[in-house]
């Protein structure tokens, strides 16, 4: 395979030619896209490592909490499957983020979130007691409010990194954020606070 | 406490004791999961080649279809063959009159005048006197079947086609 010697740029495998074409503007999330099609598994790795707690969050505010673990990796395994299906390499965050939703929406679809989770409260201890009650009134948000929330509150992620990785608009994020944090004051009252 | 927010820069203690109390529900890291073959990971790529190879392959098939029918329909069976065919089938008129007679459009004169606008109108219907007159065609068995195999393979010739179509198109 013929190999282009280019410092400072990034090169991507195009699958139809068998060259390396120069983009200048690629992220590094699509040379990685690059090297897992050519083979590299340690790229699947790290890109794994990159994207997975948002993954995580976007799958913890739609399943069971017991479940977002293993759910996060057939996310990934999914999208190792239709890696052909991606056809801007920058975009990798924005197309791990629609499968998330799509796969975490068809395998829990009509299951309540919120009767779990008032089960799980009675019998936890008062650590995780709390935990659940914050994330049960985040669960009871609009999809978009606890989505936000939670890459923000318990993946720890800034709004810029969500909007980011998303494909979301920061203004959007913002709004998410305002407006769902709101509503959570609201509900928390001053037990939490 | 709008900065703590959306970047973390600042201070806001509400919220910090917010994400304190969840932090046992993040994401811990895990190892990655273990990946399928690569081979049915990754199919063929849909490149300009395999659109030629699709168009050259939907094209052959429809010339060998077409031919084979022509085949078939032009062929004289032989005369043992049809007078041992002893059910007639017949298709009906109305088929063959639509493959006689042309739907007719016919525009008047006056239609054309400049300055008014053209108006189609539907010509009376009305056969020419050397049109062939409709009849009715009766065929032996393996004339129907040849018919009917014509009809058919026409059919799947024409989805391939579409399919073909839809494809060079993108909207499959």
């Amino acid at each position: 395979m013929p190999e282009t010697e280019l410092t400072g740029d990034l090169l991507l495998l195009s699958p139809e030619t068998n060259v390396r074409v120069v983009l200048p503007d690629a992220k590094p999330e699509a040379l990685l896209v690059d090297r897992i099609r050519a083979g590299n598994v340690e790229a699947f790795d790290e890109m794994y490592r990159m994207f997975a707690p948002m993954i995580h969050g976007i799958v913890l505010s739609r399943v069971p909490r017991e479940d977002a673990d293993d759910v996060t990796q057939e996310v990934f395994i999914a999208a190792y499957k239709n890696l052909n299906s991606l056809r801007d390499a920058n975009a990798v965050g924005p197309w791990l983020t629609k499968i998330a939703r799509n796969f975490s929406a068809g395998l829990f679809r009509g299951r309540r979130r919120e009767d779990e989770l008032t089960d799980d409260i009675r019998e936890k201890r008062r650590p995780e007691n709390e935990a659940n009650e914050i994330l049960g009134v985040i669960m009871r948000m609009p999809l978009t409010y606890k989505e936000t929330l939670v890459l923000r509150l318990i993946e720890g992620m800034t709004g810029p990194e969500i909007a980011e990785q998303t494909g979301m608009t920061p203004d959007s994020v913002r709004v998410n954020l305002h407006r769902g944090m709101k509503l959570l004051r609201k509900e928390l009252g001053v037990e939490v606070m | 406490m709008d900065d703590y927010l959306w970047n973390k820069t600042g201070s806001d203690p509400e919220l910090e004791q917010i994400e304190s109390a969840l932090k046992n529900l993040a994401y811990r890291p895990t190892a990655p999961p273990v990946l399928p073959p690569k081979r049915s990971a990754f199919a063929p790529p849909r490149g300009s080649l395999f659109r030629l190879r699709l168009s050259f392959a939907a094209a052959l098939m429809a010339i060998t279809t077409l031919g084979w029918a022509w085949f078939v329909l032009r062929n004289p069976q032989p005369a043992a063959h049809q007078a041992a065919a002893k059910t007639v089938y017949e298709i009906p008129a109305a088929v063959i009159r639509a493959e006689i007679s042309a739907p007719a459009i016919a525009v008047s004169p006056r239609a054309l005048a400049p300055g008014k606008p053209q108006r189609r109108t539907a010509a009376p219907r009305r056969m020419p006197a050397n049109a062939i007159r409709p009849q009715t065609l009766m065929l032996t068995k393996e004339e129907a079947d040849a018919y009917r195999q014509l009809i058919t393979a026409l059919s799947i010739t024409s989805t391939n086609l579409k399919i073909v179509k839809d494809k060079l198109g993108g909207t499959e």
